[in-house]
């Protein structure tokens, strides 16, 4: 209903059915008035009629003759049959009996109205008569629940009748109803029917609430053309603001995880303004890009990501971080948006939908619409509030019956080194353990790591916007802040947005429209994840579980200032060390908008210009390594040893297009047609330099160091294009568009750098076929569509040519030369393509109480560019080539339904899921089990592409078994692995979805989400480590006496060697065998909770204050199911798909309680 | 009013036409690297290629064994294991630190008469990598190796161990009988900074060191039949 379209389109559809209603459906009925006696028995009335013709005829002669008039609806009877009825002085009851025996009509009178209705099968002919309740008048007034205006056209009928009326120009109505007990039913388009109970009242004033699914909705398609979404062949799916704004995250995309068919979203769990992970129907890169295009107010923005282990071979979209240690998720694009300056998220799914965005849009797009204008004249001020607290949850379930120490030994001696195990012994009264330089301390557990550690995160944020609206154009001006305190203590996101869009219509021709989003995002210390040095949560995870953790920060240092070593493992660093020494600032400056121009030549032609911009600065700089770290070697004689970073980027992306359109009705058929260009250029700038080993020590700077490192680097790339489109449609019912595209690449040599796609889809809206549509179907409509788009997304600029570099110091005074890439480079790289099939089927029934939306889609993706691996042996490690093939099918579908609906109560259910299979056809060749590896773990495992299997196969030793299934074990007891890597199944969840309530009773609403992922395996580096540190539970087999695994030995015999118990569970790390370790990484889980009040109705009409809406909200609330030990699979903190399934520990996810408050002034 | 609109319209669509990819070679050209530089600079690099990796020796586990429980990574000395994680760094660090660029250096030199010292020295320092990686993995891809670039040979063809010592020998004579102290001399070399004498010595003890690899095998089995380079070695030129 935000949307201004919408609502005029609302508008007029109820004032056009006014009309109707007036004219045909009740025109009797409103005659009515004029008698105000009760006429007598239709068994008493006796006329004379004499027609030979239309069924009308014979009514009109008997209005004629009596005060009786017929009331029937027009549309629905035929009353052109033909009867012949040839009385003199019969009673009315015996004539309308024999019309309607001749006409198959059924006749009953109440009052002075006769109903005319169709006769129901096998039923005899009817005239009846019910006696004349004790009538009584009622009037009222129906307003509308959203901005509290009349409605005019709302039909006002008597249940069980088809007696009504409809309300005036003024929402007013006043009908006569048979008794007190009737029944009053008010409907209208675009509004829930509501039914109501008479009761002896005379007056009744209703409230009708809008019904969003029965609208005709108008979508935005690319390139920000707005159309009704029954001419789309292909699939979309629309968020209102109150499915991100209210129960919201600090990244607008989050809070939709669960709620569209079709889109996988992931939150990282990775601190606040950390990356979205968005996937459309599965995955179409073998080894590159798989990030939807995110385009504001039509115009694409940049998203590039600054994840964790970025990792993605051959794409700039993507940077990471130099140097080692520094491994935290920066964000993304996507986190300078506010979600309360968003009107409106489109995400068009298929390539069918994307094709006019054309190579950009392989997997798909995410059109986001910012507001223009208000709703009201004058200028509306409105305030919101939201504040959450974010919990960290612990789902570790450790053993805690043996404590720290190595081989069943717990430290009894100054500067012990197991503080990373937990292979000690068993916990008994009493006992004592040393650690550090001496501190003698209980032996005993120390339960609740993650509480200790972590505090509870905050997310705070307010927006003040100012908005008008009007004839000729409006505005809206927000300004926004958002504090984020991570649940890291030195961990906080604050961002400072102002946006400003507009839309004015300078003449009748002339429209502008425009909108511009400046942000400055501050991200102190975004905590490292997933790897071993610096990393807060891998070191928490594996502590041992007799660690006090107050000794921990108290001994962080030692004499020297220098980290103290607590385990032999020194990679492991001490968490409260990380939280003391390692630094990171993080500022963004950036400023995107557009603006738009649309001039109507005549009243069918319009031509439109748009430019638009996206450009950010980004400074960044990180302290690699601390000095003093104790995985660190020492500095040369005179200098301290440590790693600094620090990086200046500037980023623009601009785009200029220019849209042609015109719009013609030939009848029944009308003509749309779209021509267009876009000139597209991208330019990424960065100065970096990084040094090694100070001078004065604590001085993080480039200039006080030993060793110095400058980079700079340029990239830039242009994409130009040409396209148009056509849509032919019929009867406003049958829907053909055909679209084509030229993309000119820069990136690409001049043989392969043009490339034509095209697309073509329809639709079919089938229900509108009937004349009489029947009464169980309110919409129904099939689509189909094909599409192809190419991409260069996976080639970066200059991938060409071989470049050589120098090294950024000279050696022994003279230059080292190398040679900058690993990869030899291929000049005659053709963008990958992609084509996709889909067919889809909308059906909406039982007065839109049932809504259903499915679609089933293909997409092969050929030509990929593949990283493909080369011998060692050739020098070089990759070469990029067009070769993958891969195939992507499944099924998404989106059910609406309104189970209940009485008075003020209405519970509406969606249900969304997604079923998609990806399966890679071809690498290098086409032979089953041809393979390439995209990511390796921080551990242990791999991530593969192999021909015939489906995608993101995840590969590690397993153990080794004999024909019957056992288990066979070496001499030395443990056991043995599998000759070469096996397959453990695809890391991509296969089913998502998700299931959404909400009940709203007068104000009040309430909703939950339960979401799902299933369907996918995970190797989780968190277990892992859990295993070989022996704080997994399966480690306590075997903690006295060692362990006789079950199996046999090489000779086929039963195995009775003992191993002893930590090496037996080190195999994950000194085997790589990492079967122990493989899950399943689906999950269920009570997503969200929102309980909402409208307070607008505490506040008196004159009141300052003219809408108030307070939110309760929680988000993450519960886990439902999951299947992997000790964490949440959602706690995975890359982005990077070329890592997907490879765990390693991230942040804990959080559970975040809060609210929100909506004040209009 | 609509005429010039027309016209407007199909001139800037001719000249978006026409323009469609105007300026994109220049675009899609690299303003911050280099496409050529000294190759005497890669040798440099190609010397500082040599350095020590974790080997197949397992020296360290076994050391570490004796101060502290072996356990984790370190079991592959203990148990006898393979630990993929040692076994490959000599490989890969070999071939592409050293060979990549030993191979891009002869390549751009071979026919440059002015950079023949540089040619040779390189030839030399090529010979020692590929000996210490026939000596840690006996076959492996020789003639064909470190070709990725230009020539596209991604899956190299191994050859004999023994042949690979045959031929660095021959390539080790040739190289260092090259050598010229009246040509240009390499002055940026880290390693000699371009003297030829040491240079010369450093081949003729590669040469010694090859030599000695097969003269159980090789020399034994096939007695003297000509001179050698170095006096009282048996001729490793009958040996093919």
């Amino acid at each position: 209903m935000k949307n201004p379209l919408t609502k005029t389109i609302v508008a007029m559809s109820r004032i056009a059915l006014f009309g109707a209603v007036m004219q045909c459906l009740f025109f009797s009925l409103l005659l009515a008035d004029e008698t105000a006696d009760q006429p007598q028995s239709i068994n008493d009335i006796h006329l004379s009629i004499h027609v030979n013709g239309k069924v009308v005829d014979v009514f009109n002669q008997i209005e004629e003759k009596t005060e009786f008039r017929f009331s029937y609806n027009k549309t629905l009877l035929n009353l052109n049959n033909s009867v012949s009825v040839n009385v003199s002085e019969q009673s009315l009851s015996d004539i309308l009996l024999s019309v309607s025996r001749q006409s198959d009509l059924r006749f009953r009178r109440i009052n002075e109205s006769i109903h005319v209705a169709e006769l129901r099968r096998k039923e005899e002919p009817v005239s009846e008569e019910i006696t004349a309740l004790q009538a009584m008048t009622v009037t009222g007034k129906v307003t509308s629940r959203d901005d509290s205006e009349s409605l005019p056209g709302v039909n006002v009928i008597i249940g069980g009748t088809d007696k009504g009326t409809v309300t005036d120009i003024n929402g007013s109505y006043s009908i006569e109803v048979p008794g007190g007990t009737a029944k009053l039913v008010f409907s209208s388009v675009g509004y829930v029917t509501q039914e109501v109970d008479v009761a002896n009242r005379s007056i009744i004033n209703v409230v009708l609430a809008s019904d969003v699914k029965a609208l005709s909705e108008i979508v935005v398609t690319a390139l920000g053309i707005e159309k009704d979404s029954r001419t789309l062949g292909y699939a979309t799916a629309t968020a209102q603001p109150a499915e991100f704004a209210i129960n919201r995250s600090p990244n607008v995309m989050n809070a939709l995880q669960g709620k569209m068919a079709g889109v996988n979203i992931s939150a990282m769990g990775t601190g606040p303004a950390g990356t979205t992970k968005i996937r459309i129907r599965g995955q179409s890169s073998i080894a590159g890009q798989n990030n939807p295009l995110i385009v504001i107010n039509g115009v694409p923005i940049d998203n590039t990501n600054f994840g964790a282990k970025i990792n993605s071979a051959g794409s700039d979209a993507s940077v990471g971080p130099r140097g080692g240690g520094a491994n935290a998720d920066a964000g993304d694009g996507l986190s300078s948006i506010n979600p309360d300056d968003v009107e409106s998220i489109t995400v068009l799914k298929g390539a069918a939908a994307a094709a006019l965005y054309g190579s950009r849009a392989k997997d798909g797009v995410i059109m986001v619409t910012t507001k223009t204008k208000g709703d009201g004249k004058g200028i509306g001020v409105t305030y919101n509030m939201n504040y959450t607290s974010e919990k960290p949850l612990d789902f570790t379930d450790y053993q805690y019956d043996y404590g720290q120490g190595e081989q069943g030994v717990r430290p009894t001696a100054a500067n012990p080194t197991s503080g990373q195990w937990s292979f000690g012994e068993k916990f008994a009264p009493g006992m004592t353990q040393v650690l550090f330089d001496g501190v003698q301390v209980p032996y005993v557990p120390v339960y609740d790591r993650i509480d200790k550690f972590f505090r509870n995160g905050q997310n705070f944020s307010n927006t003040i916007s100012l908005s008008s609206g009007g004839d000729v154009g409006g505005f809206n001006l927000s300004i926004a802040n958002l504090t984020s305190k991570g649940i890291v203590p030195n961990n906080e996101f604050k961002r400072n947005t102002i946006n400003f869009g507009f839309d004015y219509n300078l003449s009748k021709k002339l429209k502008i429209t425009g909108n511009i989003n400046y942000a400055n995002e501050r991200n102190t210390n975004p905590p490292n994840i997933a790897d071993q040095d610096n990393t807060i949560p891998v070191a928490l995870f594996t502590m041992a579980n007799s660690m006090p953790y107050d000794l921990l920060d108290e001994k962080k240092y030692d004499a020297n200032g220098n980290e103290f070593v607590y385990s032999r493992f020194r990679n492991r660093t001490n968490p409260y060390w990380t939280l003391a020494e390692v630094k990171r600032n993080v500022v963004r400056d950036r400023i995107f908008g557009n603006i738009a121009a649309k001039y109507d030549l005549t009243d069918w032609l319009s031509i439109q210009g748009r430019l638009g911009q996206d450009y950010w600065s980004r400074d960044d700089d990180y302290i690699n390594y601390p000095t003093g770290q104790a995985s660190r070697a020492v500095a040369p004689a005179g200098f301290v040893n440590g790693l600094y970073t620090q990086e200046s980027r500037r980023f623009r992306e601009l785009n200029a297009d220019f849209i042609l359109n015109a719009f013609k009705e030939f009848g029944k058929v009308g003509l749309n047609l779209t021509v267009g260009g876009n000139h597209m250029y991208r330019r990424s700038e960065v100065n970096s330099t990084q040094v090694q080993d100070f001078v004065v020590r604590g001085l993080y700077t480039v200039q006080n160091s030993r060793v110095k490192d400058p980079q700079y680097s340029l990239s830039e790339r242009a994409v130009n294009s040409l396209y148009g489109s056509a849509e032919v449609s019929y009867n406003s019912m049958l829907y053909l568009t055909g679209t084509i595209r030229n993309d000119w690449f820069s990136t690409l040599s001049d043989e392969n750098r043009s490339i034509v796609y095209p697309s073509v889809a329809g639709s079919f809206v089938f229900s509108d076929v009937f004349g009489t549509k029947p009464s169980w179907l309110d919409f129904g409509k099939v689509r189909v569509a094909y599409a192809e788009v190419g991409s260069d997304t996976d080639v970066s600029p200059y991938s060409n040519l071989l470049f050589y570099g120098i090294n950024a110091n000279l050696f022994l005074n003279q230059p080292v030369g190398n040679i900058s890439s690993l990869t030899v480079p291929n000049p005659n790289l053709r963008p990958m393509r992609t084509s996709e099939w889909e067919v889809g089927l909308e059906l909406k029934t039982l007065n839109n109480r049932v809504g259903l939306d499915v679609a089933y889609f293909d997409r092969t993706t050929i030509d990929q560019i593949v990283s493909a691996e080369v011998s060692d042996g050739s020098g070089f490690t990759n070469t990029l080539i067009n070769s993958g093939e891969s195939e992507a099918k499944g099924v998404e579908m989106l059910v609406n339904l309104v189970p209940v609906q009485a008075g003020d109560f209405q519970w509406n259910f969606t249900f969304n899921a997604t079923y998609v299979e990806t399966r890679v056809n071809k690498l290098l060749t086409d032979t089953p089990g041809d393979r390439i590896t995209v990511g390796t773990h921080v551990f242990n495992g791999e991530l593969r592409q192999v021909v015939g299997e489906e995608m993101g196969q995840l590969a590690g030793f397993g153990y080794l078994r004999n024909e019957n299934g056992e288990k066979v074990f070496g001499a030395n007891g443990l056991p043995l692995r599998t000759p070469d890597l096996i397959y453990y199944g695809s890391a991509l969840p296969k089913w998502y979805g998700g299931f959404n309530n909400e009940f709203t009773y007068k104000k009040l609403s309430f909703s939950f989400l339960i979401d799902f992922k299933l369907g996918n395996k995970m190797m989780s580096g968190t277990n892992f480590n859990a295993v070989r540190h022996g704080l997994h539970k399966m480690t306590l087999e075997g903690r006295e006496g060692g362990v006789v695994g079950e199996g046999v030995n090489q000779a086929g015999e039963v195995n009775t060697v003992v191993a002893p118990v930590q090496s037996y569970w080190e195999i994950v790390r000194s085997q790589a065998l990492i079967e122990p370790i493989v899950y399943n990484g689906g999950y269920w889980k009570l997503r969200q909770i929102t309980l909402g009040y409208d307070l607008g109705s505490l506040f008196p009409d004159s009141f300052f204050i003219k809408g108030a809406r307070l939110s309760f909200v929680a988000n993450n609330v519960l886990m439902l199911k999951k299947w992997v030990d000790n964490i949440d699979p959602e706690s995975f903190g890359f982005n990077s798909d070329n890592l997907i399934g490879l765990e390693s520990t991230g942040m804990p996810s959080t559970r975040s309680i809060g609210f929100n408050l909506n004040v209009k002034f | 009013m609509k005429k010039i609109v027309y016209y407007t319209f199909i001139t800037v669509s001719a000249w978006i036409i026409s323009s469609c990819d105007s300026g994109f070679d220049e675009l899609n050209t690299d303003k911050t690297r280099p496409t050529a530089i000294d190759p005497a600079f890669e040798l440099n690099n190609a010397v500082l290629g040599f350095r020590t990796y974790s080997s197949l020796i397992y020296d360290m586990g076994i050391v570490q064994q004796i101060i502290s429980p072996n356990s984790g990574v370190l079991t592959g000395a203990n148990y006898n294991q393979d630990n993929r994680d040692a076994s490959d760094d000599m490989w890969h660090a070999y071939f592409r630190d050293v060979i990549r660029y030993t191979r891009d250096v002869t390549r751009l030199t071979e026919s440059v008469p002015e950079r023949s010292n540089l040619y040779n020295m390189t030839r030399i320092l090529q010979a020692c990598a590929f000996l210490m990686l026939a000596d840690a993995y006996g076959d492996i891809p020789y003639s064909e190796g470190g070709k990725g670039y230009p020539d596209g040979v991604f899956f190299p063809a191994y050859d004999s161990q023994q042949d690979v010592y045959t031929d660095i020998i021959a390539e080790l004579t040739a190289a260092t009988a090259a050598l010229n102290a009246a040509g240009r001399i390499e002055t940026a070399d880290v390693l000699y900074g371009g003297n030829i004498d040491k240079w010369k010595k450093f081949g003729n003890s590669l040469l010694l060191r090859a030599g000695m690899r097969l003269s159980k095998g090789r020399c034994y089995k096939s007695p003297a039949g000509g001179a050698g380079s170095i006096p009282g070695w048996c001729d490793y030129q009958s040996g093919r």
